[in-house]
């Protein structure tokens, strides 16, 4: 693949990779150093990128092992700090709700990292179960496995389970009481 | 050829019906999505979630994905990468 053609495939990829870390860091400033140390490394070993092959999931595989390697202790500390999203968004049939993208951003902030990050490569960065699989070094039914607590674990931090779904789990028995405040 | 376009991959339902965690359908899709999951005994630790709230997780979900992807991308970015493609055409 020519310069020219990378470095134009890199541009698509963008938006992808500065979302995926916002959401991994918790904070632009952060994102925006971990997006740029990831454009380095990644032309400093464009010769090792095999053509005809995802682009983004090689990306994101930088992106990641950065993160884990010298950038996640740092996004503890500085999370919150700036104003990362604000809107609400409506979770019931047009009603709205309390809900805003900063409350998903912190239900999953609390997820265990493994849970964090598959939701995000499936859902941000939209990669495949496959892909996701090798980037995280697991087997493809560790991946389902993991999306699906970490789905229960993000409603339950999101107050979306109902009192019968509590009923089935008592480890989340409390939720009800825990429920954000629907006030408008 | 790319993983994603494998024959072989038996995952392939299960992705087209939730592509990112949401249900667009309202229910019954995702349901399915999660019932063709059981057959491989992925659903085994019982945290299969009600169809509604697994809709109401996915649109909240998505929500919050698109608000990310769609972030304007600073011009720094557009720079770095000039930058660094005209250090690697240097190289050669």
């Amino acid at each position: 693949m020519s310069d020219e053609a990378f470095g134009d495939q890199m541009v698509a990829q963008m938006p992808y990779l500065r979302a995926f870390a916002i959401s991994l860091c918790g904070s632009h400033s952060l994102a925006d150093d971990l997006v740029q140390d990831t454009l380095v490394k990644a032309w400093s070993h464009a010769d090792s990128f095999q053509p005809n092959t995802n682009l983004r999931a090689w990306l994101v595989t930088i992106l990641r092992n950065t993160y884990f390697s010298s950038y996640r202790k740092r996004s503890r500390e500085v999370q919150d700090s700036d104003n990362l999203l604000a809107q609400q968004i409506p979770v019931k049939g047009g009603q709205e709700s309390a809900l805003t993208l900063t409350d998903v951003q912190a239900a999953l902030d609390k997820l265990a990292p493994e849970h964090k990050e598959i939701l995000l490569l499936i859902g941000i960065t939209e990669l495949s179960y496959d892909e996701a699989a090798e980037i995280c070094g697991v087997a493809i039914g560790t991946v389902k496995s993991r999306l699906n607590r970490a789905r229960a674990k993000l409603a339950e931090h999101l107050g979306l389970l109902t009192p019968s779904d509590i009923d089935t789990d008592p480890t989340v028995s409390d939720l009800a009481a825990r429920r954000p405040s629907r006030a408008v | 050829m790319s993983q994603r376009e494998n024959p072989h991959d038996n995952d392939g339902p299960s992705r087209d019906a939730e592509p990112n965690l949401n249900n667009k359908a309202g229910g019954r899709e995702e349901a399915d999505a999660d019932g063709s999951q059981d057959a491989d005994g992925c659903q085994a630790d019982g945290v299969a979630l009600d169809p509604k709230v697994q809709a109401q997780l996915g649109r909240v979900f998505r929500a919050y994905c698109d608000d990310l992807i769609h972030q304007p991308i600073p011009d720094k970015f557009t720079v770095l990468l000039a930058k660094l493609e005209a250090k690697q055409r240097e190289k050669k």
